[in-house]
């Protein structure tokens, strides 16, 4: 296969992210901006905020799907974008 | 305090509830609306959960959701980025599935219950530690190796953790897209089954092949490192940018193009199960060593939808690797909803765990789901003015089951709380003799309308089980038919079975070959999925084997699940009615109510009811 590796392991270490701690939360937005801040704070480990939403306007604006969806609320890809 | 999980909007909705750490109830939602694997918001099971305890959801301590939208979220947004510029449909379904319905899960929830709890709150948490908190807590250990694989949760495929009182720390992972879930449901989509349904065929179809593909597997397929870990060659693969499962370098590597549903099994298709069997229990394997070497452990808990490969568990058991393994008898995503409730209660709250003095577990047989009482049988029977007798005497009810399965009747059977999970342990089970060598083509073809080659469980008295399966007696207590082990009793079958196959591909011929004495619920390589019956926990299922083995020396009885292909098992009196007249099952016992094939009247058929799966 074209993907090899020579360190002895593939594992993760479940160290920052998987405290056991912080994985169980009050997952509460009632705004879009809530829901912004929501998953900037979820994802801090992953990706920076900026990072997250232009992801998220990447895969879903730019590609043509995405603008005819709507969600619970309306335009949730509009509403992100005004953000 | 009352404690509800939730799982929901993947596959195999779920509802569970706690109080104090013990199991009240849990339930999956396809039970209720009749549509298998359901994944919608599992208003029923909620519904159910409450009842049982008597309580309604304003009076819940907490909800919990099993799994963390954000993260999802994080995936597919990832997933469309690193995508080529035609994948409109996974565009489609990505923002359909997350922005319509996952991130909105408070919301969804809160429609459904009208209040979610005391504080009216959604509290979630990870996929994978729901897995493990489904293993762990309710299993009799006081500490343990905890080890969950699945497809995806989240990012992670696969977790090894350590449980200890009621603490659970998860310490190695691996991300998606490297999924040994995702690489058996690959072959079983080649293999011309449904993913996430079909899975468990494709293990039953593995001993009739050889493992011949295992080195190319390994090769191409996916790169296993000495601790198990691995990485898939992603190259073969369409399921991170399509909607199916393998491309055509996949099919270049097996010979051309996959099998199609319902089309002809053929030495390919056993060959290419039988490898892929192989390679993941060699990962299982090292999974459970590396998991061993992290935790010092001396036993070992799992969960996930690879949790159910009951082949890789009974191989793990036989090992010795671990003195005692325990698997969460709802393996998959259905048993996240106890592990989310479970997980919150002992990480969150800090709750004090709960043990059995007796050192058993507190599944309680996982028999946690609706019970309807005699009255409410005969009230049912009574108004739509079914033929039925009523056998007041328990004793003389169990001779005569017995009696009637020595008659090679085949029999549904009724009786106290559903079962929590996929498999049927006695409650809503359809039984026969395993005695006869045409017993499994016969409920195969006329009473589940499935395919020839599956073989069927026994259900054995525990304290005969060393009798007929290669168990120690110390590991003799396996009551949830997730553990692989050898029929004793063996004749050969006088013929080299792969020679067959590659002659006449005739596996009627085979299946139907006595090759034990209990032949109906002996697999073509002499393993049999065992499920141990005690006493204590499955009385009623004990009373009857007990009563079979009183007329015929015989402590086993094959036990199937109570429906037909495609059909969630049956959930009510109803549900078990209309099964039983849509098979050519011959009796169907409701608890203490018999009823007879030959005098029911004319109903019609409604077989086309459920898709195949």
């Amino acid at each position: 296969m074209n993907q090899t590796n020579n360190k002895d392991t593939f594992f993760q270490d479940g160290a920052a992210d998987m405290n056991t701690s912080e994985m169980i939360y009050a997952y509460h937005f009632d705004t879009l901006r809530e829901m912004r801040a929501l998953l900037s704070q979820r994802l801090q480990t992953k990706m920076t905020d900026e990072e997250i939403f232009e992801a998220v306007k990447t895969a879903f604006r730019n590609k043509s799907a995405a603008g005819t969806a709507t969600g619970p609320s309306g335009d949730i890809v509009d509403y992100i974008y005004e953000m | 305090m009352y404690i509800l999980g939730i799982s929901a909007l993947y596959h195999d909705s779920a509802a569970a509830l706690i109080q104090d750490g013990q199991i009240i109830s849990a339930a999956q939602e396809e039970r209720f609306t009749r549509v298998k694997m359901d994944k919608t918001i599992p208003h029923n099971a909620i519904r159910y959960c409450l009842k049982e305890a008597g309580i309604d959801a304003a009076e819940l301590d907490a909800v919990v959701y099993y799994d963390d939208p954000a993260l999802t979220l994080h995936r597919y947004t990832s997933n469309i980025k690193a995508a080529a510029d035609d994948t409109e449909d996974l565009i489609r379904f990505s923002f359909d599935s997350i922005f319509k319905q996952k991130l909105w899960i408070e919301r969804l929830l809160r429609n459904s219950m009208g209040r979610l709890g005391k504080e009216d709150k959604l509290y979630v948490t990870r996929h994978h530690l729901s897995h493990a908190a489904s293993a762990f807590y309710p299993s009799p250990f006081d500490k343990a190796a905890v080890l969950t694989i699945d497809g995806v949760g989240e990012w992670d495929t696969t977790t090894i953790g350590y449980g200890s009182g009621n603490d659970l720390t998860l310490l190695k992972k691996l991300e998606y897209p490297h999924s040994l879930g995702l690489l058996y449901s690959a072959f079983t989509y080649f293999c011309g089954f449904r993913v996430n349904f079909g899975d468990y065929k494709l293990m039953g179809l593995a001993p009739y092949g050889e493992p011949v593909y295992a080195d190319l597997i390994r090769e191409k397929l996916i790169h296993i490192k000495p601790d198990g870990s691995f990485r898939l060659g992603l190259e073969y693969f369409d399921f991170q940018y399509g909607r199916a499962m393998t491309n055509e370098a996949f099919a270049q590597l097996f010979g051309g193009e996959r099998r199609l549903p319902e089309g002809r099994i053929t030495k390919r298709e056993m060959d290419m199960a039988a490898s892929v069997q192989a390679v993941t229990e060699e990962v299982v394997m090292k999974l459970a060593k590396t998991a061993k070497a992290l935790t010092g452990a001396d036993k070992l808990v799992m969960a996930g939808g690879v949790a159910l490969n009951c082949v890789a568990n009974g191989r793990l058991l036989k090992s010795g690797l671990f003195d005692d393994i325990w698997v969460q008898p709802a393996a998959g995503d259905a048993g996240g909803a106890l592990g989310a409730a479970l997980a919150f209660y002992h990480l969150h709250i800090r709750g004090e765990r709960p043990m059995r003095a007796d050192g058993r577990d507190l599944q309680q047989g996982s028999f946690l789901g609706p019970a309807y009482s005699g009255e409410e049988i005969r009230a049912y029977l009574d108004k739509e003015e079914i033929p039925y007798h009523h056998f007041s005497s328990h004793s003389h009810l169990m001779d005569h089951i017995a009696e009637m399965l020595d008659d090679q009747k085949v029999i549904g059977v009724f009786a106290g709380r559903m079962e929590y999970g996929p498999r049927a342990l006695g409650h809503r089970s359809i039984i026969a003799d395993p005695r006869s060598e045409y017993m499994q083509s016969r409920l195969n073809l006329s009473i589940k309308y499935r395919e020839s080659f599956r073989p069927f469980a026994p259900a054995v008295l525990q304290e005969r089980s060393a009798d007929y399966f290669d168990l120690p007696q110390s590991k003799c207590d396996l009551p949830y038919m997730l553990i692989c082990a050898d029929v004793l009793d063996r004749e050969d079958l006088g013929f080299d079975m792969r020679e067959k196959l590659s002659r006449d591909n005739d596996m009627l011929a085979i299946v139907n070959r006595k090759r034990s004495g209990i032949p109906a619920v002996t697999h073509v390589d002499y393993s049999a999925r065992v499920q141990t019956v005690d006493q204590e926990t499955n009385p009623f299922f004990h009373s009857i084997i007990k009563a079979f083995e009183k007329k015929t020396g015989c402590g086993v009885v094959i036990n199937t699940s109570f429906n037909v292909r495609g059909e969630p098992i049956v959930c009510s009196p109803e549900d078990a009615y209309h099964c039983f007249m849509n098979t050519e099952m011959d009796i169907l016992v409701l608890q203490d109510c018999v009823l007879y094939k030959d005098e029911q009247p004319q109903l019609q058929k409604r077989r086309d009811r459920y898709e195949p799966d």
